[in-house]
């Protein structure tokens, strides 16, 4: 046996042998597959609640008898968002965002039923999930178990006692590195495949994107491991180098993704809720409404178009058209208002991206929000689509009106055929290819990461070969 | 003892990883602060704009009532013109503790039209991205963060000793090392403190006059300080047991993540599982179908452009108003389940968080800025409570068909809510049994410390 794989094999023992280390590791471990089952139940519930809610909703919908379209605009129909299978390893943003939107005429309504207004829990740092185990809990215990691999050495004297034998320094690092991987490897392993396998049992998931997530922690568990092995090489005990991981921890883990919400905010200022809707319906108030002072220009230009000189002699209902123009006018406030508020969002994401220079995490969070396809581009997607479905569903009822109802208006009652020519809204999430475009920044910033913290972990030999010869 | 104080403190002082951690803590602190105020100032600015709304939609309607030309088929619609815009009283110290405020809504507008499933439909345009990050507030900095940089200023309080082979010494000499680990204690924990302490006073002094903030502030600091010196009596305790330093950091940062991140996480996921809210799809649904099987004649929800009669438009409102009670009926038993659901679910909250000091710090923070789960739902209950009572009044215009005058307006009903205000005595209470347990706990250990 090498000495290496001799200081590798030593390691593993005295760890299995630590009971500190061991019942950490299955609390652990114990909490990753609690966090799998909890999740994998609330989405199970969610599809299944989704797939009811749909269908009863198309029961009524179809089933609303003779009505006025424009009536069936207003009735109209909700947007329900599916959560992919992928969310079982990490449900992201779901609990903070909407996942109904109702497709109303005249209005373009936000996405409601957030789970979180229905939560009275709010931990003190961050959703219970799969993902924050590894993303929280697992650096923890990676410090801890790397805390002592070098520094206990050394207080012990066998650190000295390898030197003399014969071990080059930066072996040792290599085999004090590669002994630390393998138990972290095995600890995340296990609960990494252990999630792949929930997830491919919740539903049906792309190889590609949880070959990629597995990929990404791997990368993210690495970094915490050169660098949690760098600070015990450093490090005059052990006690010191695991308060110093901790503080590392405190400020890289905890700390730093919560500034950068607060850097974001500052950057980037959202509006108020208040100030939002009150803007669109300035907005809306502005233009002139067909059916109030811009019902004459409007009137005109309609006559001019079939070439008759009154309304009563149009050969379509006016009625539907002018609510045609009342769409079309308030969608390009919409747009505008929408738009500018989804600019404000991505401002914010981008400030995000700046607190991955003082921590890995916030890049992490976003590659493992995008490739579990619970991140804000995915949530932004469904608001979007659910937008175009709304119009489409609209102006499918208006053009109805506007064909049949000449001389009735809002007397024309339209009926059951109609109501079936609606397609139902079916969400397309961002293709992998897609997802990916977004989060390139992403991973060189991960990967710049991993080679920083090697370096530095292989350059601490140095230290060592310094400090101990 | 003053003299051993002042020696521990410049030995803390020279240490370059205290000063690491006491500095992270400044900046967080500092970056709390900054946070704190950016919200107070969203909080007030949406409630100027909704006051300012208000007063509009007020001033505007009074001009419609007093309008002597306006013609009775319009004057009728009068109910279906009314808006009011409910307001939640500013939380007192929502720049010390966030909590539920960047979620909750703390405004809406009722009109006859909005229903109690739609009543907060506007509310939530904040970044779900940043949400789910959440912020850096003093509230986070006393639970989560200062224990940690305590743990660090404190793990080697005594078994620092055990393990150089001073302590023998110490206890040879003084015979107990009690006075010298209450000398280490009191400046670490002062270091800790006296930084909070500060920002609640830029936070006191930066912030918004409201009435009973600075007796709020006190009790919020109170809380705080317990909690902290929890901190502190568990390093003492943990350090009277025979153990090296290693060991005791080991421990004592266990046992931080264990009450503030794995407790908490798993009295989540024991909540949610025991108590899961009903569906809010059902909710939907079950609306839309009440909604449909309460409108078998068409209902033209555009009374003013399907005709000019007054009688028609009349029918037309009834029919509205008509739709709008079935609709409410049919769904009352889900809101009602919904409710009492919520309302098991928050009991059942507090009463798991009792095993977790820091859950329980951390409710009694947000109680005391008025930021916790109960005054999100209190406001919301009253907001429901309120649209009934709004659209009663409305209704029972439209079923008499009577014109709103003038001198109905003053009997329309106001929204007046105020959270109640109760200091947190059982968390009070709780955290000074603990810490007095456990200080007392580790000087009996430490006075009749003897080491082999």
């Amino acid at each position: 046996m090498s000495i290496l794989a001799a200081i590798i094999a030593k390691d593993v023992r005295e760890l299995r042998r630590d009971r500190r280390v061991v019942v950490m590791a299955l609390l652990v471990l114990a909490l990753g597959l609690t966090a799998l089952a909890t999740s994998w139940v609330r989405i199970s519930a969610h599809e299944a609640d989704r797939a009811a809610t749909i269908a009863a909703d198309r029961a009524t919908w179809e089933g609303q008898g003779a009505r006025n379209p424009h009536s069936a605009a207003h009735f109209s129909k909700w947007a329900f968002k599916p959560l992919t299978a992928e969310a079982v390893l990490d449900p992201g943003i779901a609990a903070y965002a909407g996942s109904a939107v109702w497709m109303e005429a005249h209005n373009r309504n936000p996405a409601v039923a957030r789970p979180i207004d229905d939560q009275t829990v709010i931990l003190p740092s961050g959703d219970f999930s799969l993902a924050w185990v590894l993303q929280v809990l697992m650096p923890l215990l990676v410090a801890v178990i790397a805390a002592g691999s070098v520094a206990r050495e050394r207080e012990r004297g066998t650190l000295r006692l390898m030197l003399a034998s014969g071990v080059s320094p930066s072996a040792l690092v290599r085999a004090k590195l590669a002994s630390v991987g393998a138990v972290t490897l095995v600890l995340g392993g296990v609960i990494s495949v252990v999630g792949a396998a929930a997830a491919a049992g919740a539903g049906p998931v792309d190889p590609a994107r949880l070959a990629l997530w597995l990929l990404a922690y791997a990368v993210f568990l690495a970094i915490i491991a050169a660098v949690a092995v760098a600070v015990s090489l450093r490090a005059r005990s052990s006690g010191q180098a695991l308060m110093v991981l901790a503080g590392l921890w405190l400020f890289a883990i905890i700390l730093t993704p919560r500034a950068a919400v607060s850097v974001a905010e500052y950057a980037a200022p959202a509006p108020t809720s208040e100030q939002f809707w009150a803007d669109v319906a300035a907005a809306k108030a502005a233009y002139p409404s067909p059916f109030a002072d811009g019902m004459e220009a409007f009137g005109a230009k309609v006559m001019a178009q079939y070439g008759v000189t009154r309304l009563e002699d149009l050969p379509v209902s006016f009625g539907g058209l002018q609510l045609e123009e009342d769409e079309r006018l308030g969608n390009l406030v919409f747009d505008a208002k929408f738009g500018a508020l989804f600019g404000v969002y991505e401002r914010q994401r981008q400030a995000l991206r700046w607190a991955s220079l003082a921590s890995p995490l916030p890049a992490l969070q976003n590659i493992s929000m995008a490739l579990s396809g619970t991140d804000m581009p995915h949530q932004i997607a469904f608001q979007q689509q659910a937008e175009r479905r709304r119009r489409a569903v609209v102006t499918q009822l208006n053009t109805d009106l506007i064909q049949n109802g000449a001389g009735e208006d809002f007397d024309y009652l339209a009926g059951p055929k109609l109501w079936a020519e609606v397609e139902e809204f079916a969400f397309a999430p961002p293709s992998l290819g897609a997802t990916l475009a977004g989060l390139w920044r992403e991973a060189l910033i991960l990967l710049g990461w991993l080679a920083v913290a090697v370096i530095v972990a292989l350059r601490s030999a140095r230290h060592l070969s310094g400090s101990e010869q | 003892m003053l003299r051993l104080i002042a020696l521990e403190l410049r030995i803390v002082l020279r240490d370059r990883a205290a000063l690491g951690l006491l500095a992270v803590l400044a900046g967080a602190l500092a970056l709390a602060c900054l946070s704190g105020a950016a919200l107070m100032q969203s909080q007030i600015e949406g409630r100027t704009a909704a006051q300012t709304r208000q007063s509009e939609a007020t001033t505007q309607f009074r001009e419609r009532l007093a309008d002597p030309e306006l013609p009775p088929e319009e004057a009728i619609l009068s109910p279906y013109r009314l808006r009011q815009v409910l307001i939640a009283p500013l939380p007192v110290l929502a720049d010390f503790s966030a909590g539920r405020a960047p979620i909750d809504p703390y405004t809406t507008t009722v009109s006859m039209r909005t229903s109690r499933d739609t009543l907060f439909q506007r509310s939530g345009l904040e970044n779900p991205e940043l949400l789910v990050r959440g912020g850096i507030d003093l509230g986070f900095v006393v639970v989560v963060l200062a224990p940690l940089v305590l743990i660090g200023l404190l793990y080697g309080l005594f078994a620092a000793d055990r393990d150089s082979g001073v302590a023998r010494l110490i206890v040879a000499q003084a015979g107990s090392p009690v006075r010298l680990v209450a000398a280490r204690i009191m400046p670490r924990l002062a270091l800790v403190l006296l930084p909070i302490a500060g920002a609640v006073l830029v936070q006191l002094a930066a912030g918004p006059d409201i009435t009973s903030r600075w007796q709020a502030a006190w009790v919020w600091l109170l809380v705080a300080s317990l909690f902290l010196l929890l901190w502190a009596a568990c390093g003492a305790w943990i350090n009277s047991l025979d153990i090296g330093a290693e060991t005791a950091a080991f421990t004592l940062v266990a046992l931080w993540a264990l009450l503030t991140l794995v407790l908490p996480a798993a009295f989540s996921a024991i909540v949610q599982a025991s108590y899961p809210p009903p569906s809010r799809f059902e909710q939907i649904a079950a609306a839309r179908a009440a909604e449909v099987a309460s409108t078998e004649a068409y209902e033209n929800d555009h009374p003013e452009v399907a005709s000019n009669e007054y009688e028609s438009r009349l029918a037309s409102i009834r029919q509205t108003w008509d739709v709008a009670q079935k609709v409410e009926a049919a769904t009352a038993p889900i809101d009602r389940r919904f409710a009492a659901q919520l309302a098991a679910q928050q009991r059942f909250a507090v009463a798991l968080s009792w095993a977790s000091p820091a859950l329980v710090a951390k409710r009694a923070l947000e109680q005391t800025a008025g930021t916790d789960a109960a005054t999100g739902q209190g406001f919301r209950r009253a907001s429901e409570a309120h649209l009934g009572a709004f659209r009663a009044f409305g209704g029972g215009f439209v079923e008499r068909g009577a014109i709103m005058q003038n001198a109905d307006a003053a009997q329309m009903p106001r929204f007046a809510w105020s959270p109640a205000r109760a200091a947190p005595r059982a968390e009070i209470t709780a955290l000074i049994i603990l810490t007095a347990g456990l200080l007392m706990l580790s000087l009996r250990r430490f006075a009749r410390l003897q080491l082999a």
